[in-house]
């Protein structure tokens, strides 16, 4: 008798074991990381043959293309079920579609991008996505965190040793500057495209670099079959796109990693959205943004755009002299130290600047100071912001989007956002396996920086 | 005294002279020579493996129509020759000659050896053109965009000429007097342009600078038609006007004796300066000192004769800008009108200071 | 030919230098103009070849007022050789003196422009200097090639501005000698202004005497160079001899310059020495 309970509770301990395990191992891993996830991805892969418009390429997209051709949908509705962009839905969409749901190598993928004049147009290479040269840190560090830095081929710049560190040690320093592609690094650029098998794969461009880009220059890139993909990524929920459709066309771990960085941005910005996306105007917290140092972000800069998805109120709402003064969408230099003077209703400032990680804490100390005690020609940030230290803040330009918001929300709202939330975010990035982060802790990388932090370090 | 040196028969002097031409022509196979040579050093490109007698090759075959394997090394550097370097090379070539060939018939017309095509202003109102379209935005004509700084540069630089032709209707004008005029309208250009760029951000400021210094960057094959064909029909012009020239350099009196409307001719050549070196600088910016010492290089070495210094400080001024563009491009980055100042400088220096030895001549 | 002037008056702002001058001047001949600096000479003669514009009055050659002639029409009959040469951008000889074609040239002439100056050159007796630089030539060389530069010009009228002033005497005579000669020859009309009274007296058919912007005095050298015209126009103490039919001045002696000095009493002290060498009666001036 006792022989035959003993094996029935053993099975039973082991089944409840394993039950606990597989709940654990559910809830404890990659935190809400399947289909039935906590928030939808919003982003919508910027690739033909996503019918639906949601994050990937799937069966749910032949099913709207059998429907289209069938008649049960109009192409209106869903224009990139034109998955070879030839203005119609037919029997060759739906065999390239095949081809892409089985994420075949040698698939000519049709790529929904900008134009040199910013306008929206189709580019199409081939897949996987191989080779490439990244133009812009707005584009340059969207490819890294999609685990890209392996399929450089070639960069015109790199300014963050750290933080770009995952670039392949292959790549050719092409020999630009922030500012400009001169000539030689324009010659390097194709002659690298000559010395790589089978040719670059494309050029990857940031919007705001487009000027280099002379027409000169694009009858090089046609003539010799590069493809140009322009994207402008500055905003956070622009970022969150091009990572997930380049995560998409680099293939294999970059495509997941694409996905899962989209996923966590866009759970980050649900809740935030949950939380204060509600509040009237006159409950939120309004906020300027700020810029290399002391330049004050115009009405519709992209800055603005990201502190607005973190649920603040843009300032030259609450006040339309400023809404007169910093229109535009670039930023304006402060003046003088008595430029925000007639702003002190301000809710926040929050100051973007990329900074390098990988620090020690002698140089997070040092890069704190440098950052809050800037010397602008000889005048201290401190000065310009005289009267606002409580309210200001620097967040590390070179996060992902998500992680930025964050902070700023931590920023206007920091009862509802604790500092640990925020860091926890850092964090959940970091975990993530996200190839710049790799390797980085809380305490190698200054991602915010406030007015307590100053007086502790300086104390 | 005289009947000590040899006899020149009538023959004998058609000998010596004709021989005299023959070594003009000398020089200007020379320049051109030059021209070819540099031409080809410019086109020089990066690319490894590609050196001198590689780019005429490339540059040949171009002409002949052959290609090269779609993105191979040469095929690159084929469209860099070609899309880049040429118009590039072109640019200097037809800048350089079209201001020396105004600053010959400047020089000739002032008789002064130290007039060039900027003594009347031109430079002045250019830029102030330029820089009204870049600081400020405003286009005096409907173009708007980078030709619009061009077309607003061309209308800048006519201003100060079309300016003194109109004073001259009504007063009597020297070439002392035009220079002044020329450097009063420059003082009121350059105001405007100072407080133009005093009052404006750091970037556009440095846009409004850089235009200003002389450079042939970004020079393609659209901004070459009008250069050359403004060029080409100019030069001629003066070409048939180069005996009148050398007439005029004769003093004002000895030239109405032999037949020049001295007043009516000056205003004649002032517009046609005007219009040339507008077309230039417009595109270019302000590229000095060549007007000034390329027509003086050749006058050392061919005499005076503007039959014949016309011509060859075309393919001088071509040769120096083009040298000046080469030295520019080894040290990247630097604008050519930088350089030009750099080698021009003690180049003018010296003139000045060999014009001190004897009252009035250099050579 | 003939050139008539009318009226002319010329001043610059407001200091008159022409007053009222009214002239004919008839040719072939070769005609003087003597005055001392600054009596309006050279103006006079700008004012005849356009080169400067009178204030009032006309001028008119054979007929026709200058005003109505285009500057290259006049530069085919006018030819000027001025006092000096401007040397900014010299040129040979030569191609100085084929300026002198310039109002006749056409585009095939170049060897038949070689063949006149060359001739042109010989007669000067400076053809060894054709292929110089004209910077590197003396003072006198300069003058002859200014003065071939005018006579390759063909020109019916010739207007020279001092062309002997820098020649030493040898070359004075000849220069002059051969103007008069070529006046005859080519029938030229030849107004030269000189400062050599002698020479001037020697060759010219007629002398026009100018003092203080007005015609003093106007005919032949006998009638014009005399005791008390030079006396009252050039303020100097002379003697006037009769030398093959031309007068021949021998200075003696100039009215002070020194203001100080009372000229009355120099006056006194010059008649006194006259009458002491019983010098023969000077002519009667004309008034």
């Amino acid at each position: 008798m006792e022989k035959k309970t003993t094996t029935i509770i053993a099975a039973v301990v082991v089944v409840a074991i394993v039950v606990v395990a597989a709940v654990l191992i559910g809830f404890g891993g990659n935190g809400g990381n399947d289909s039935s996830g906590d928030s939808d991805i919003a982003s919508q892969l910027q690739i033909r043959g996503n019918a639906n418009d949601d994050y990937t390429i799937d069966e749910k997209d032949m099913e709207i293309l059998d429907d289209v051709i069938s008649g049960d949908k109009s192409i209106d509705d869903y224009p990139l079920a034109d998955v070879n962009n030839d203005g119609n839905v037919d029997e060759t969409d739906k065999q390239l579609l095949q081809d892409l749901i089985d994420r075949k190598d040698g698939t000519t993928v049709y790529v929904l991008c900008l134009d040199v004049n910013g306008k929206p147009t189709t580019v199409s290479c081939t897949y996987p996505l191989r080779n490439v040269v990244p133009y812009g840190t707005n584009m340059q560090l969207p490819t890294l965190y999609a685990n890209g830095g392996q399929y450089v081929a070639g960069y015109f710049v790199s300014s963050y040793e750290t933080a770009e560190s995952s670039i392949s040690d292959s790549a050719v320093d092409l020999g630009g500057t922030q500012r400009q592609i001169s000539d030689a690094a324009w010659k390097n650029f194709t002659t690298l495209d000559a010395n790589t098998e089978g040719g670059l794969g494309a050029l990857l461009v940031d919007y705001s670099g487009i000027a280099q880009i002379t027409d000169v220059r694009a009858a090089d890139l046609e003539a010799a079959d590069i493809p140009m993909i322009i994207y402008s990524s500055a905003d956070a929920t622009s970022e969150i796109t091009t990572v997930l459709t380049l995560g998409f066309l680099f293939g294999g771990d970059c495509e997941e990693i694409g996905v899962e960085y989209a996923q966590k941005s866009w759970d980050v910005i649900n809740l935030i959205e949950e939380k204060v996306g509600s509040l009237s105007n006159d409950e939120k917290c309004s906020y300027i943004c700020c810029t290399m140092y002391i330049y004050i972000c115009e009405n519709d800069s992209t800055f603005n755009s990201s502190a607005s998805t973190a649920g603040g109120l843009p300032y030259y709402i609450v006040n339309s002299d400023f809404s007169e003064t910093y229109a535009g969408d670039g930023s304006t230099k402060m003046q003088s130290v008595e430029a925000l003077s007639n702003y002190t209703d301000v809710g926040a400032i929050l100051n973007n600047r990329s900074m390098d990680w990988g620090l020690d804490e002698a140089g997070i100390e040092e890069l704190v100071i440098d950052t809050w005690d800037h010397d602008n020609k000889g005048v201290s940030s401190t000065m310009y912001f005289k009267g606002f230290e409580d309210r200001l803040v620097y967040i590390n330009n070179l996060l992902p989007g998500a992680v930025k918001v964050a902070y700023m929300a931590h920023a206007m709202y920091g009862d509802d956002f604790s500092r640990e939330w925020a860091d926890g975010v850092l964090q959940d990035f970091i975990d993530m396996g996200t190839a710049p982060l790799e390797g980085q802790t809380l305490d190698t990388v200054l991602a915010y920086i406030d007015y307590d932090l100053y007086r502790e370090v300086t104390a | 005294m005289e009947y000590e040196e040899e006899e020149l028969t009538r023959d004998g002097l058609k000998e010596e002279y004709h021989h005299a031409i023959a070594r003009k022509i000398i020089l200007l196979t020379v320049c051109v020579l030059g021209i070819v040579l540099f031409v080809g050093l410019l086109s020089l490109s990066n690319y490894e493996g590609v050196g001198l007698k590689e780019t005429y090759e490339i540059i040949w075959n171009h002409i002949l129509g052959n290609e090269y394997p779609s993105k191979s090394l040469f095929w690159w550097a084929d469209r860099y020759i070609w899309n880049t370097a040429f118009p590039h090379a072109l640019a200097a070539i037809v800048a350089g000659a079209a201001l020396a060939i105004c600053g010959t018939m400047m020089q000739s017309m002032m008789v002064n050896p130290l007039a060039d095509p900027y003594s009347t202003g031109i430079s002045s109102g250019a830029c102030f053109g330029a820089i009204c379209a870049i600081v400020v935005g405003i286009s005096f004509s409907s173009v708007t965009g980078e030709m619009g700084i061009v077309t607003n540069a061309f209308i800048g630089a006519m201003v100060p000429a079309l300016l003194i032709v109109f004073l001259a209707q009504r007063i009597h004008m020297t070439p002392a007097t035009l220079i002044l005029l020329g450097t009063a309208i420059s003082y009121f250009f350059n105001s405007m342009i100072t407080y133009l760029m005093v009052t404006t951000d750091a970037d556009t400021l440095q846009s409004a600078y850089m235009w200003q210094v002389g450079s042939l960057d970004g020079m393609s094959w659209d901004s070459l038609p009008i250069m050359v064909v403004v060029t080409v029909a100019g030069s001629v012009i003066v070409m048939l006007l180069s005996s009148k020239l050398n007439v005029m350099s004769l003093g004002e009196n000895s030239a109405i004796s032999l037949g020049v409307d001295v007043e009516k001719f000056r205003l004649f050549c002032l517009v046609l300066m005007a219009v040339m070196t507008a077309a230039i600088v417009s595109f270019t910016g302000i590229i000095g000192f060549i007007g000034l010492v390329a027509p003086h290089m050749v006058r050392l070495v061919i005499g005076s004769d503007n039959r014949f210094v016309a011509p060859i400080s075309m393919a001088a001024g071509a040769l120096l800008l083009l040298a000046a563009d080469y030295i520019a491009f080894q040290f990247s980055d630097i604008p050519v009108g930088v350089v030009m100042s750099v080698i021009g400088s003690p180049v003018f220096f010296l003139i000045i200071l060999w014009q001190t030895k004897k009252a009035g001549a250099i050579y | 030919m003939q050139i008539r002037i009318d009226n002319v008056e010329f001043s610059y702002s407001s200091a008159p230098v022409l007053n009222d001058i009214s002239l004919d001047i008839d040719g072939p001949a070769f005609v003087s103009i003597l005055g001392p600096n600054g009596v309006g000479k050279s103006t006079l003669i700008h004012c005849i070849n356009k080169i400067l514009q009178p204030t009032s009055g006309s001028v008119f050659i054979d007929g026709k007022d200058v005003r109505e002639t285009s500057i290259k029409e006049l530069a085919k009959q006018i030819g000027y050789v001025p006092y000096s040469a401007n040397d900014t951008f010299p040129l040979t000889v030569v191609d100085t003196v084929m300026m002198g074609r310039h109002p006749h040239s056409k585009w095939k002439s170049l060897d038949n422009d070689l063949d006149v100056v060359y001739d042109t050159l010989k007669m000067l007796g400076i053809s060894h200097l054709a292929m110089r630089q004209f910077n590197e030539l003396s003072a006198g060389q300069h003058q002859k090639v200014m003065l071939a530069r005018g006579l390759v010009q063909e020109p019916k009228i010739l207007l020279l501005d001092e062309p002997t002033s820098n020649l030493d005497i040898r070359h004075q005579l000849d220069v002059t000698k051969m103007l008069k000669r070529l006046s005859v020859e080519k029938g030229i009309l030849i107004i030269m202004i000189s400062h050599d009274i002698n020479i001037a007296a020697k060759y010219a058919d007629s002398v026009i005497l100018m003092f203080q912007g007005k015609i003093f005095d106007v005919g032949t050298p006998r009638e014009v160079i005399t005791e008390d015209n030079l006396r009252t126009v050039y303020g100097v103490e002379s003697r006037v001899i009769d030398d093959e039919g031309r007068p021949h001045v021998i200075l003696r002696d100039a009215l002070p310059m020194d203001e100080r000095i009372n000229p009355s009493a120099v006056m006194a002290r010059i008649r006194e020495r006259r009458e002491r060498e019983g010098a023969a009666e000077s002519q009667p001036a004309e008034s």
